[in-house]
């Protein structure tokens, strides 16, 4: 996997990994809103999700649904290895570019 | 959010929205993603917001899907025709080669060769690919049929113009190929070259079409593939929950 990937992307699979065996479309959402403190539409988000399985990160599977959902099936999602090593080589490159810097930076804000 | 009450169970977003919803969405995800917008919608944004700024949520999920998909199909399109173009330049090296540079070094490459069995299997076995690929991206059974015909299109529309390009600049080469000579004997055709522009013009108006359709059959062939590969993985993962 040579891409790299780009912020939503990560924050995507971050939460496969936070939510585990929860992880489906209404709770990702919910929990990337959250994390990004902004809202997310559905079409971002599975858009992403659909980017993510074709390239083998993330793999998909149908459940049962319940009345609050209109009895219509979860889609829930799992990192693959795939994504795991994509998301550790994302983690080790933000920590390289940001190596010698000392954190805040100073200046205006 | 999660401190409100939950909406009841048949509190609904506006019905045309959900229609729509379910019509533009593929027919592998609409239900698992209508279902988790009407789970949020009854859940989290109806009793924090109220009706009216409920369904305006609702109603902005559903652009924003809309919107992705024409982004994705457009994406898609231009995907598929680009690998059409790529197939017809590898059609038009071969035409050239087997047509013009070939004969002149000595080696004979019966023209004959490019619509005998084997590559005609390898061109419909491009189109399936194409169609496999295809489905892979958008996870529809229209997507491959679309790529299909679009993949044939393209590249069968490079490679006749390339035949009527190498027939008619290189005449006095083609004019001599075995098989154009024989077929010229049994036409009624006033002169080779009438004869050759004949043939091309027949294949325009005659094989394109056809070839495109066996191009969209292909392609949906592939799809068929893709979604039994898929299936399949999903068996052997072990990780089916239902």
């Amino acid at each position: 996997m040579a891409d790299a990937l780009g912020l939503f992307e990560q924050a995507v699979l971050l939460s496969l990994v936070r939510l585990g065996k929860e992880a489906y479309g209404r709770r990702i959402l919910d929990d990337i809103e959250r994390r990004l403190e902004r809202p997310v539409t559905a079409g971002a988000l599975y858009s992403t999700l659909d980017r993510l399985e074709a390239k083998g990160l993330v793999s998909s599977q149908l459940a049962a649904g319940t009345p609050v959902r209109g009895g219509r099936p979860r889609r829930y999602y799992t990192l693959n290895a795939l994504g795991s090593a994509a998301l550790n080589r994302a983690r080790a490159a933000i920590d390289g570019i940001w190596q010698g810097v000392a954190v805040p930076l100073g200046g205006p804000t | 959010m999660s401190a409100e009450r939950p909406a009841p169970d048949d509190a609904a977003p506006p019905r045309w929205a959900e229609a729509m919803l379910l019509r533009v969405l593929a027919p592998a995800d609409a239900p698992a993603i209508a279902g988790d917008l009407l789970e949020h919608y009854r859940e989290g944004v109806l009793p924090a917001r109220g009706r009216l700024r409920a369904d305006l949520w609702y109603v902005g999920q559903l652009a924003s899907l809309c919107g992705r998909i024409a982004i994705g199909a457009k994406a898609g399109r231009l995907h598929d025709r680009s690998l059409g173009v790529a197939l017809g330049g590898v059609l038009a090296l071969v035409i050239v080669l087997s047509n013009v540079v070939l004969p002149k070094v000595g080696v004979t490459f019966p023209d004959a060769d490019l619509d005998g069995p084997l590559f005609m299997v390898l061109l419909f076995a491009a189109f399936a690919t194409c169609g496999f690929l295809a489905y892979r991206r958008r996870r529809s059974f229209a997507a491959p049929f679309r790529a299909g015909l679009i993949v044939a299109f393209c590249s069968l529309s490079i490679a006749m113009l390339t035949f009527f390009a190498v027939d008619n600049l290189f005449f006095d080469l083609v004019s001599r190929q075995p098989e154009k000579i024989w077929s010229f004997r049994h036409s009624h055709d006033a002169s080779m070259r009438t004869h050759i522009n004949l043939g091309l013009a027949k294949g325009v108006v005659l094989f394109l079409p056809i070839l495109t359709g066996l191009g969209g059959v292909c392609g949906s062939l592939g799809g068929l593939f893709g979604s039994l590969l898929t299936f399949l993985r999903s068996l052997l993962s072990g990780e089916s929950r239902s």
